[in-house]
């Protein structure tokens, strides 16, 4: 049986394919209409899902639908009638929008794929309980959902047991850990729904001073992790902003302008919120433990892509185990609701193998072979190498070696915001100037954030840890969501106090320098050679070479631009940007011998920021 | 064309309706978002363990 999930028009559209419970294909529709976020019904998306498993829509039994939209419009509906009299402007905006589409999303199916069988909403949380616990390698387990708000939930507790998963409890609208972090993103100068983690990343520059401000004044946080914010401080129920007049007066100054300079206060309060949100979770997983009495816990929503705080439950060793979906924001609603259908709704049995999840290592979009990348190499007369996989590996790792910069093309493409080596910019982590040189010369921004490491499984313990909590030979981090310590920065970076502000990230100490952050922390990434291949071969070879089994890995992308998707994007890519070298399957491309490159527009204008 | 007649509609909708609507209910003291916040609680939740 065939099920599609759809999740769209709010932002991160995607389409997944579930066969009897498999998921054989989940991609964003970003990735081909190169539209950061693009919310556009995923279209292409799905034309890529069925043509990857060669069927048409008439094979599909049933279509899944990420969200309620009627129970969605009447939470809308209750709130201006509460807000009133503010909120005029926006609710015209809104019902526009709501009676021009996202109302009849049945109708818009169908109409657009011909569809005629069954199209089933299932709740947003529902869905995102599910893409948490169904892929995850545990038979029982809590399941904690956070994000901006659905229908009416922005928080719930659930807990699943086999094939079933069942709510607990829900904190609503307006109500919301993920809108109280947007509503700082927001303040803070950065693009709502995509800058949350830069503020992540400015955290720990600053010092967490406004932390009781913030508790005393916009949220009344339980001891059991319960809470309400004060909506006198926030616009975004009824408004075009996130915060109000009255939240400025409480720090002092207005939100700063995007791509201003970002002045101690935001680092501060950027600390701050970073904190109050650790220290929220922290609870909720606590009161979620108490009601559960589970040992694992899995995690989806939009706030569970922080990753700092997903480290520091993992540090807390409330729950023994925990699991996070690694598209956790909206884009991970097609997984789950469809496979909330496939299980949950038609009760089949949960496939289940020990110690490993059903995401596949989450490389679940679409793959070229060495023959469709030969005939793009060809009609466009790129010069290249053909090796063998084994040689190319060797050839790759010598290059990283002498301070390349790789674009690394290879096998299917990561689902999720982040790139997990298939379509990533890969450097040397030991390197003390590949930080700035891989930010000014390739992304194109300056950047306060370190790049996260891609490692070894095996040898990650040996590279990192989690404070107290043991890592055992089972332990695997792989998709780029827990933040750990990098073991060697903790005896080197005593003296790094002295440097003030973004200074601080030119003066780290620690063995891997370019992925490590200024309070001696990563964003890990670990590989074996079950999930990927390729790259777990690469990081032998470097390993061999050099002894260090870590590596650079950012996504293959230039500053607001999705990740690439099909070879004609990663050539792009590589020759607008000062790449040395780049891998698209068993192809090595230098960039010494390429045709003359002629852009037809200025391309930097192309993609907004963050 | 089409949004000028929906803003007609939902113009009269909002100050016909949906004000007179949440006029009387902020009157009343009903909170239908349940926006207030009550430091003497303990807790929010509502789901009991054992129930």
């Amino acid at each position: 049986m065939y099920i599609l999930g759809i999740s769209a028009f709010y932002h991160d559209s995607s389409a997944c394919l579930v066969k009897d419970g498999q998921i054989l294909f989940a991609i964003q529709e970003e990735r081909f209409t190169r539209i950061k976020h693009d919310q556009s019904f995923p279209m292409n998306a799905i034309k890529a899902c069925l043509n990857g498993a060669n069927i048409s829509i008439g094979d599909i039994d049933c279509i899944t639908y990420y969200e309620d939209p009627k129970k969605k419009f009447s939470r809308l509906i209750k709130t201006y009638i509460s807000e009133i009299p503010k909120g005029y402007k926006s609710f015209l905006r809104a019902m526009r929008l709501w009676i021009n589409g996202k109302l009849w999303i049945k109708k818009i199916i169908r109409k657009r794929l011909g569809f005629k069988g069954e199209i089933i909403f299932v709740n947003h949380h529902k869905s995102h309980a599910a893409s948490a616990f169904y892929p995850s390698p545990f038979k029982s387990s809590a399941i904690l959902v956070m994000d901006g708000v659905g229908e009416y939930d922005t928080t719930s507790l659930w807990v699943g047991k086999s094939n079933k998963i069942k709510k607990l409890d829900s904190i609503k609208f307006p109500h919301s850990l993920g809108l109280l972090y947007s509503a700082f993103t927001y303040y803070t100068g950065f693009k709502v729904n995509s800058g949350e983690y830069k503020l992540m990343g400015l955290a720990p520059y600053g010092k967490p001073i406004y932390k009781e401000l913030i508790l005393d004044n916009l949220i009344d946080l339980k001891e059991d992790g319960s809470f309400k914010l004060n909506m006198k401080y926030f616009n975004y129920a009824s408004g075009f902003t996130m915060t109000n007049k009255n939240f400025s007066e409480l720090f002092g100054r207005k939100p700063r302008e995007p791509e201003s300079k970002i002045t101690k206060l935001d680092m501060d309060i950027a600390a701050s919120i970073q904190k109050v949100t650790e220290d929220i979770i922290l609870k909720l997983v606590k009161h979620l433990k108490k009601i559960t009495e589970e040992d694992n816990l899995c995690l989806a929503g939009g706030v569970a892509l922080n990753c700092v705080a997903n480290g520091k439950i993992l540090k807390s060793q409330i729950f023994k185990k925990i699991w996070i979906q690694p598209a956790s924001g909206d884009a991970g609603g097609s997984i789950g609701s469809s496979l909330y259908y496939w299980y949950d709704t038609l009760n089949n049995d949960l496939k289940y193998v020990e110690n490993s999840d059903s995401q596949g290592g989450s490389l679940l979009g679409a793959e070229y072979s060495n023959h469709e990348i030969k005939e793009y190499i060809e009609k466009n007369d790129i010069k290249y190498n053909f090796l063998k996989p084994k040689e190319l590996t060797k050839k790759v790792a010598n290059l990283l070696n002498q301070g390349n910069v790789i674009g690394w093309f290879n096998g299917r493409m990561e689902f999720g915001p982040r790139a997990l080596g298939s379509r990533s910019i890969l450097g040397d982590p030991r390197s003390k100037t590949m930080q700035s040189q891989m930010n000014l010369k390739i992304k194109y921004r300056e950047s306060f954030r370190p790049f996260a490491p891609i490692v070894i499984k095996d040898k990650l313990f040996e590279w990192f840890d989690f404070g107290e909590y043991k890592l055992d030979n089972s332990f695997q981090s792989p998709y780029m969501l827990l933040v750990g310590n990098v073991t060697s920065s903790k005896k080197l970076n005593e003296d790094n106090k002295r440097y003030a502000g973004l200074e601080k990230l030119k003066n780290i100490k620690s063995d891997i320098p370019a992925v490590t952050h200024v309070d001696g922390s990563a964003r890990i990434q670990s590989v074996d050679q079950n999930t990927n291949r390729p790259i777990y071969d690469l990081l032998i070879d470097f390993y061999k070479l050099t002894g260090c089994p870590v590596l650079i890995n950012t996504s293959f992308n230039v500053r607001g631009e999705p990740i690439v998707e099909s070879p004609a994007d990663a050539y792009r890519c590589f020759m607008r940007t000062e790449m040395d070298y780049l891998v698209l399957g068993d192809f090595l491309i230098s960039k010494n011998n390429q045709p003359n490159y002629i852009e037809s527009k200025d391309w930097m204008k192309e993609f907004k920021l963050d | 064309m089409k949004n000028l007649f929906l803003n007609i509609i939902f113009t009269f909708i909002y100050f016909f309706i949906f004000s007179p609507l949440g006029f009387l209910l902020k009157i009343l003291g009903k909170d239908i978002l349940d926006k207030n916040i009550d430091k003497s609680q303990d807790s929010y939740w509502k789901y009991k363990k054992d129930e």
